[in-house]
């Protein structure tokens, strides 16, 4: 399907895929009321309704996202961290769009107002609002929670797919091994736990080295790691970007344990 | 490394913004007694008074009530000789690395302050083998850059040069605020592993303000849960994470996303 500029702005985005800004403390215009963002975009995608349709419409889904009609009044400086969270939330799934991104929704925020966006997500999810989601982030034990599946990127490439429960106990690309041993979480034993520190630096994608983007970090690269193209792999229901077969990796890793 | 020897210790530190009608209490009657070369963790929510807190210990903030002593005696703030001499002792690193530095001061002059603040007499040959040792200590090339501006470097670079300038003021206390909430899990590691190698090569005190329960348990020796300005629960970092008394560590730790065990999202 290919699509003009235009076309592209004023049919896919905003009613088919919609996105969740990173930083969304910033991501407001400080000098709009919050009403004016949402009436702009119905004035482009439902130019139909009145003012005061717009105006019920928006009471009516901040209000299952339990923000008060008075927040529609305010200006995004009145608004704590987590309600200006929740608002770029609502403005962005107004449409209810079919596919929402959501950049880093939870980076900045504390325990609690993290949890509270991740079950309005949820809950966005279960009552068909938005029928599915892409979550980007850094936060490893909240993915656990929230996705089906996990795809891990390195330096610019896929270097590996599984479901959650997969990619988390048993990873295997050398990265995400690593990735997986960096998890902190407040559970018995985790003090006792060293944590995996990978040395050294991501590459300059200006100039993206030979083979393997990971080789140079990576404790088990061969000089094979460092010729031609590495291709995706894939093994069972997973694919994984490395040129060891699945099995020896794993069998490194137990060893690695002991 | 924890030393039963009292590094700095607070009475009583209330601090209120505001007046009348919209009078605040951002840190309401909170005591601490730090030691040297322990590890301490505040742990609290947006706005619950942890930063001005730390605000407080470096000297930044005046506290409205309460009192801080340092190393024994009563802390002295009032002229800029004793400003300067407090912070030679006291260290801070900042969750925000973009904003952290002076834009307008090049890596080299970033690093020579620090050696002036230290009032060292180095010659040029000495000042640059002790630059060198200290960005190689973070794993940065001291000669990529000396003549670079900070808005040339990475968040990941600032944050490291920052733990670069730790390495050559040797504070007695650093204090971390969220220095990790902006890096990934594995950037995140490296930084940890940094500042714990700092500790124990200097014994210094650590102070980490943070929202990541699980940081505050990985690397702390006491943890103080504040909640609204007050501190409602402190104490070794194992029983207050897995035994906790009051209700609002309890539900911090069950708001914590885990990998073992289920996450109660009702």
């Amino acid at each position: 399907m290919t699509l003009g500029k235009e076309q592209l702005r004023s049919r896919v985005s905003g009613r088919e895929i919609s996105y969740i800004p990173q930083a969304a403390m910033n991501a407001l215009n400080p000098t709009l009321r919050i009403i004016r963002f949402i009436e702009d975009i119905m004035k482009e995608h439902r130019p139909e309704l009145s003012r005061k349709q717009v105006w019920e419409l928006a009471v009516e889904r901040f209000e299952t996202l339990n923000l008060s009609a008075r927040v529609l009044e305010s200006y995004p400086n009145e608004l704590s961290g987590g309600m200006k969270q929740r608002t770029v939330i609502a403005i962005s799934t107004i449409l209810n769009p079919k596919v929402l991104i959501a950049d880093e929704p939870t980076s900045a925020l504390d325990v609690t107002s993290q949890k509270a966006v991740i079950k309005l997500l949820k809950h966005l999810l279960e009552k068909g609002y938005i029928q599915s989601l892409v979550f980007i982030t850094h936060e490893l034990p909240l993915l656990y929670h929230v996705t089906d599946d996990i795809m891990v990127m390195y330096a610019g490439e896929i270097v590996e797919r599984g479901t959650a429960e997969q990619m988390i106990f048993d990873p295997i690309h050398p990265y995400t091994k690593k990735l997986m041993g960096s998890i902190i979480v407040p559970e018995e034993g985790m003090r006792g736990h060293k944590l995996a520190a990978i040395p050294g630096t991501p590459p300059n994608l200006k100039t993206v080295p030979e083979g393997c983007r990971f080789a140079d970090r990576c404790t088990y690269a061969q000089s094979e790691c460092r010729q031609g193209r590495i291709e995706l792999q894939t093994f069972q229901d997973r694919s994984y970007r490395c040129i060891v077969p699945a099995d020896t990796l794993r069998e490194w890793y137990a060893h690695e344990d002991e | 490394m924890k030393t039963n020897e009292v590094l700095i210790s607070g009475k009583h530190l209330t601090k209120v913004f505001g007046y009348g009608k919209h009078k605040t209490t951002a840190v309401d009657d909170v005591s601490f007694e730090f030691h040297k070369g322990e590890i301490i963790s505040i742990v609290g929510e947006s706005g619950s008074g942890k930063t001005t807190l730390a605000k407080m210990i470096m000297g930044l903030l005046k506290e409205s009530s309460g009192s801080i002593s340092y190393m024994g005696k009563p802390r002295q703030l009032k002229r800029h000789a004793d400003r300067k001499k407090y912070w030679k002792h006291i260290q801070a690193i900042f969750q925000d690395p973009f904003s952290s530095f002076n834009q307008f001061y090049k890596v080299e002059k970033l690093l020579l302050d620090c050696i002036r603040l230290q009032g060292l007499k180095l010659s040029k040959e000495e000042q640059l083998q002790k630059m060198k040792e200290a960005c190689s200590f973070v794993n940065l090339k001291y000669e990529e850059l000396h003549n670079k501006y900070p808005f040339e470097l990475s968040g990941g670079q600032m944050q490291r040069l920052m733990i670069a300038r730790i390495f050559m003021l040797h504070p007695q206390l650093l204090i971390a605020d969220e220095p990790t909430s902006m890096v990934d899990a594995c950037s995140r590691s490296t930084i940890l592993d940094m500042l714990l190698k700092l500790r124990d090569e200097n014994g210094m005190t650590i102070i980490f303000i943070t929202h990541d329960v699980g940081l505050a348990y990985y690397v702390s020796d006491t943890l103080y849960i504040m909640e609204r300005g007050k501190v409602v629960e402190s104490g070794p970092a194992e029983d207050v994470i897995i035994h906790p008394q009051h209700p609002y560590t309890r539900q911090l730790i069950s708001d914590v996303p885990k990998v073992h065990e289920a996450w109660d999202l009702s």
